[in-house]
């Protein structure tokens, strides 16, 4: 049994210009101490299927589709069982940080509470854990400062011991390194992989950052426009793309050309028909404006392209 | 620095305090003689200048300050009495009748509030509907009502105020009805104010990560959105307490009680200047007061205004 996995995951925003289909049919596993990237541009649903995992969306959000954790389908738990997953076996990582902190709380109090309320363990007790790790994290003595008065980064450290602090079985980071500096970057990500290799988590790194996805992560999605188009070893897909949105994205890195993308990230409202990456594919065929081509397996590679069965 | 800003303000205040009675139109002779009194020149001149009213303002003005500092207040020819005295036995009654309500208003309407803001259902919208129609109802008009409704027709509370002053019970009886209508008026307000910064709270991303890191429901509400949410009561609050005395006087007039808003109201209609600057003066240090204990309470609640 696959620690998680995700089967026909859709989620649809209904909103008064019309539903919009952020994630359709998601089907993805994540193994025990496994890392899987998943990359894609703003907008293409990467974020959507974090937080759909934990049940966060907002209630217009309409989930189908199965979300299966260690035999547990999270889609059909009631809000008390779901409420006991988040933070304990799965725990998420947000991309700001400095607001996702209570602002009138103290860290110290803020990095506790997860122990208080799942374990329900003595507030001392909890207090002189979090304290051990904060200072493990680099963040000795801003425990008693507020997230006002610490920096992006010690604040992101902060949620980092906050979510990790239970040693959940998975971590999403949900764009970590989003509007941090080149070498922030680094800090960010080998403090995720240290606390992820602490604990022996598994880890759902959400980025749009292609050398993030490629030094955080053994496999890793590539998401366009609410779908999977390419799934495989994060080497194997990001050196040598089989689909021509995977390769068109790697173009457009400034080591690779800086070539941008031709044309604009399609409606979500009213996804083109087809393989909804025709109307900027280089490569497309009759058939891709007519049928929408299935994620197709081969040797452990998925590709979601009429040119690749 | 604080501390000098109040200061600074008691200052400014009981300088509009003088300036403001003596701005107003009607001769202060007058009023104190009555129209129909006929007196000589030369007396009315003589008692002008016993009282002090004959000097410049800017003598007016330091003679002033200095019983100010001497506690004096100085004498109502109305009431037939010195101010202090007065605005102290008054001031007994009204604080009896408005501190309850604004105590039993702020928890009532800040808890039903937060609730409501943080959770919609058809019992939440009634209540809503409840405590936005009583708040958009002008006090007197409620009170009037209810007087005619419990005092009158079913007779279960005194048509008329403390004049029947005696054992505890007895004033409790008397106040009821004044004290659950301003605490329902206070609790709307209040409830209302909650409720929208309950519903803006729960839309941020503290509360989302919050719920991430698996509190339950409620949890989320008491533990992380109450104390960001109240802030803005806090500031309200402290007004109330200022209002208190000022504030009650449409109560204290539909149930002919003997508060400070009834004097504020008659010291008016007479031009009784010193009873007015005495009531001022009082309404003046508790606003003063209050906001000091609002900054505190600001500062204790919000790390982020604290030390400023």
């Amino acid at each position: 049994m696959s620690l998680l996995e995700l089967r026909g995951l859709s989620v649809r925003f209904d909103t008064p210009a019309g539903s919009v289909r952020a994630a359709s049919d998601v089907s993805l596993v994540l193994e025990e101490h496994d890392t899987l990237a998943i990359v894609g541009e703003t907008g293409c649903g990467k974020s959507v299927i974090a937080n759909a995992i934990l049940r966060l969306l907002p209630e217009n959000a309409s989930v189908t589709g199965s979300v299966i954790y260690r035999g547990m389908d999270l889609l059909k738990m009631s809000e008390r069982e779901i409420s006991r997953i988040r933070g304990r076996e799965i725990a998420i990582v947000f991309q700001n940080p400095s607001a996702a902190l209570n602002p009138v709380h103290r860290i110290l109090d803020q990095v506790s509470e997860p122990l208080l309320i799942h374990l329900g363990i003595p507030k001392r007790r909890a207090v002189h854990e979090a304290e051990g790790l904060l200072r493990a994290l680099g963040l000795n003595g801003a425990g008693r400062l507020y997230p006002f008065q610490l920096s992006g980064g010690m604040n992101q450290r902060a949620m980092i011991a906050c979510s990790s602090i239970l040693r959940p079985k998975i971590l999403m980071a949900d764009e970590p390194t989003k509007g941090l500096d080149q070498s922030m970057v680094k800090n960010a990500l080998e403090l995720i992989e240290s606390v992820r290799s602490e604990s022996g988590a598994s880890l759902i790194m959400i980025t749009h950052d292609l050398d993030v996805a490629l030094s955080s992560s053994d496999r890793i999605a590539v998401m366009y426009c609410g779908e999977i188009v390419e799934m495989g070893r994060t080497e194997d897909v990001l050196c040598n793309p089989d689909h021509p949105y995977t390769k068109a994205l790697r173009e457009s890195m400034p080591d690779r050309g800086f070539r941008p993308i031709p044309g604009n990230t399609p409606s979500m409202i009213d996804p083109p028909e087809g393989c909804r990456f025709h109307p900027r594919c280089p490569f497309k065929m009759k058939i891709c404006s007519r049928e929408r081509p299935s994620l197709n397996n081969s040797c452990g590679r998925y590709v979601r392209c009429w040119r690749c069965i | 620095m604080n501390l000098a800003r109040y200061v600074i303000s008691l200052f400014v205040i009981l300088s509009l305090n003088f300036a403001i009675p003596r701005a107003m139109p009607g001769d202060t002779m007058t009023n104190l003689l009555g129209e129909d009194v006929i007196l000589s020149d030369d007396l009315v001149q003589e008692i002008r200048r016993e009282m002090g009213l004959d000097l410049p303002l800017r003598e007016q003005y330091i003679i002033y300050w200095k019983e100010i500092l001497r506690m004096n207040l100085g004498y109502s020819y109305h009431f037939h009495s010195p101010v202090l005295p007065l605005v102290l036995e008054r001031m007994k009654w009204t604080l009896l009748l408005a501190a309850p309500p604004v105590i039993i208003g702020a928890l009532l309407g800040t808890l039903l509030g937060a609730l409501a803001g943080w959770r919609d259902s058809p019992s939440t919208r009634l209540q809503t509907f409840i405590f936005l129609t009583i708040y958009s109802t002008p006090p007197y008009f409620l009170a009037l009502l209810s007087l005619y409704i419990f005092g009158f027709h079913l007779g279960w509370v005194p048509m008329k105020g403390f004049y029947s002053t005696g054992s505890a019970g007895n004033i409790i009886h008397h106040i009821m009805l004044p004290v659950i209508l301003m605490s329902l008026f206070s609790a709307s307000r209040n409830y209302m104010i909650m409720r929208g910064s309950v519903i803006q709270e729960r839309r941020s991303l503290y509360a989302l990560y919050a719920r991430a890191k698996g509190l339950y429901d409620s949890q989320i509400l008491f533990r992380h959105l109450f104390r960001n949410a109240i802030l803005p009561i806090i500031t309200l609050i402290a007004l109330d307490f200022g209002f208190i005395f000022s504030g009650a006087l449409f109560i204290e007039m539909v149930f002919s009680m003997h508060g400070m808003g009834n004097l504020i109201y008659s010291a008016l209609m007479y031009r009784d200047y010193p009873v007015l600057q005495g009531s001022f003066l009082i309404i003046t240090i508790m606003v003063i007061t209050a906001n000091m204990i609002a900054d505190a309470l600001y500062g204790l609640l919000d790390p982020r205004v604290r030390g400023r």
